[in-house]
């Protein structure tokens, strides 16, 4: 398998597509710098957290684009036919596209953070988090970037036809946004609504009153369960984390979930190499 | 004989459509096999199955004597390659990165013999021209150096003149010659073009249905092809006591037939024959090509 991945990482020096897609990256960060740089001309300076784990929005995109087209011409230039024509197993091959979908996603994210935080520390300071939270945002950035490169990497070895492929890949992320968005509120939803009230004396106090709209706790945890899963929802869940605003309402994810997130990628990512590897096993190639 | 593949029985089923039914071929080290059969009778399924591109549905194969559910088939993998259809090539790479390529894939620590073997194809002046503006035939000759990378001795090329000019079809047919003369390399070509199989094939495959029709060496091809009279006698047993006394060279069809494949004058051999009471009845002298035993073994206009 070494030398599987090290002839992919050799193609991707002269790819254009990976290249392609850092250009892009590098633009979008230069975007959402300029953007928040603009939004950020108070005394007080908002930190690049946010910042940081804003590309989340992007990289699904950009990994369904690399991974459907890089291997997806493996298929069309009958690259993938020859390897297993010398020798290699199947195994080998989809594990060894799984890994180089899996690090260049990483390499991806890590170009954006770095551009980020290069240019943006001097600016809009450093990180407002704990050293301890932003660690385990990473940790679940990373799998779900995992999920990400298991799921474009299946449907790409699965689907002899780059076309169908791409266009597989891009939509299935769009709907998986839907999906996390139309999940969002019922997994969100809270039991009370709390009121805030200043009394007589001054101070302020908190009253909550069952909210009428609330699905259920059943309802509720089946939401959360396939929002965790799907790595769009996991992004929304840990961007509204890390919102600018300390009272957001949009801030969903408690500590104890942030820490957990990435079992459901893992979770996710194990089902899908599997039945992946499995079918590809037994798929006739032409 | 030693053979690098055999398969037993082989089978391949799409749904229900059997395209390989109980096929057996037998491919004998140094060799180079003509696989010939019309589009559609289960050439390329048969190629695909012994690439490990798909598995049978019953029967199996043999690669080196290693059969193809022992784990060590890939270990023998690595001895051969194989063009299906088209060439593997990366269109936009050149032609000495597309070997890069290979070399990486196979492991082979060095690029040594990389321009020996761009020249053996004659490619060895492309330069930065990609693959993408190859001709076709410079994309098939740069899919052989790239089966050739790791110096295999079992080569399969799926219709490897397909769309080539006649200058296209020479170049391939050269290299292959070579490759077969000079480097020991075994090939397993398919085709439907009889006559560029007939200048270079050592053994034939005839396939139809997904069934192996008939195997059979060029030496005992030719011989079933070539110029004969056929005539047909009073006598059989005196016409051969005749041909043995002359050393002919005869073939005993039926009780009144026989094929004679010397040259002789036929009012000669009806006076030697009358004075033996044998008569010549029927006379006819006949040759036949690849093409028409093809299509005879094919079953003529029956097969459409």
């Amino acid at each position: 398998m070494n030398k599987l991945l090290r002839t992919n990482f050799f193609r991707l020096i002269k790819n254009k597509i990976f290249l392609g897609i850092v250009i892009i990256t590098l633009g979008i960060a230069s975007v959402l710098l300029f953007n928040t740089i603009i939004n950020n001309q108070g005394e007080t300076k908002e930190g690049i957290d946010r910042l940081l784990v804003m590309y989340m929005f992007f990289i699904g995109i950009a990994m369904a684009m690399f991974t459907s087209l890089f291997m997806g011409t493996e298929y069309s230039d009958g690259i993938l036919r020859n390897k297993i024509v010398i020798g290699y197993s199947r195994k080998d091959i989809y594990l060894a596209d799984l890994i180089t979908s899996i690090i260049v996603g990483l390499c991806i994210q890590f170009i954006y953070m770095l551009i980020v935080a290069i240019i943006g520390i001097p600016i809009l300071g450093t990180l407002q988090m704990t050293v301890e939270k932003f660690l385990f945002i990473i940790l679940d950035i990373v799998f779900i970037i995992i999920t990400y490169a298991s799921i474009f990497t299946c449907i790409t070895l699965l689907c002899s036809d780059i076309t169908i492929s791409t266009v597989s890949c891009m939509i299935l992320v769009l709907i998986m946004f839907i999906a996390s968005m139309a999940l969002s509120s019922t997994a969100n939803a809270m039991k009370y609504d709390e009121t805030y009230i200043q009394n007589e004396n001054g101070e302020i106090e908190v009253h909550q009153n069952l909210n009428p709209d609330y699905p259920g706790d059943l309802k509720k945890n089946v939401a959360k369960t396939i929002l965790y899963c799907l790595p769009t929802g996991q992004t929304s869940q840990i961007i509204s984390q890390v919102s600018k605003k300390p009272f957001q309402i949009t801030n969903y994810m408690s500590d104890n979930e942030l820490k957990t997130a990435f079992l459901y990628s893992l979770g996710v990512t194990i089902i899908i190499t599997g039945v992946g590897m499995y079918s590809f096993k037994r798929k006739d190639l032409k | 004989m030693e053979y690098i593949l055999e398969t037993n029985q082989l089978e391949k089923t799409y749904h229900h459509f059997k395209a390989i039914n109980n096929l057996n071929i037998h491919v004998p080290k140094g060799s180079i096999y003509g696989l010939i059969g019309k589009n559609g009778t289960g050439k390329t399924t048969l190629i695909r199955l012994i690439c490990g591109l798909q598995k049978p549905t019953n029967g199996g194969y043999t690669i080196y004597g290693i059969k193809d559910t022992e784990k060590e088939i890939l270990d023998i993998r690595k001895r051969m390659g194989a063009i299906i259809e088209t060439p593997s090539i990366r269109l936009d790479a050149t032609a000495e990165d597309n070997l890069k390529e290979q070399y990486r894939m196979i492991g082979l620590p060095s690029f040594d013999n990389l321009q020996e073997l761009l020249k053996l194809v004659g490619l060895a002046n492309t330069g930065k021209k990609k693959a993408r503006h190859f001709s076709l035939g410079m994309k098939q000759r740069l899919g052989i150096a790239i089966a050739l990378v790791g110096n295999p001795d079992f080569l399969i090329l799926d219709e490897p003149i397909n769309g080539l000019d006649p200058e296209g079809i020479i170049e391939i047919r050269e290299l292959i010659l070579t490759l077969n003369k000079e480097k020991g390399i075994t090939f397993l070509i398919s085709s439907h073009y009889l006559d560029e199989l007939s200048k270079i094939s050592t053994h034939y495959g005839f396939i139809k249905n997904g069934t192996m029709l008939q195997e059979i060496a060029k030496e005992q091809l030719e011989e079933k092809c070539k110029k004969r009279i056929e005539l047909e006698v009073s006598n059989v047993k005196e016409c051969v006591k005749y041909f043995e006394e002359r050393q002919f060279s005869y073939e005993v069809i039926s009780e009144k037939r026989l094929n004679l494949y010397n040259k002789i004058n036929i009012t000669d051999l009806a006076i030697a024959l009358s004075e033996k009471n044998c008569i010549i009845n029927k006379f006819q002298e006949k040759e036949e090509s690849l093409e028409s035993y093809y299509i005879n073994l094919m079953g003529g206009g029956n097969n459409e």
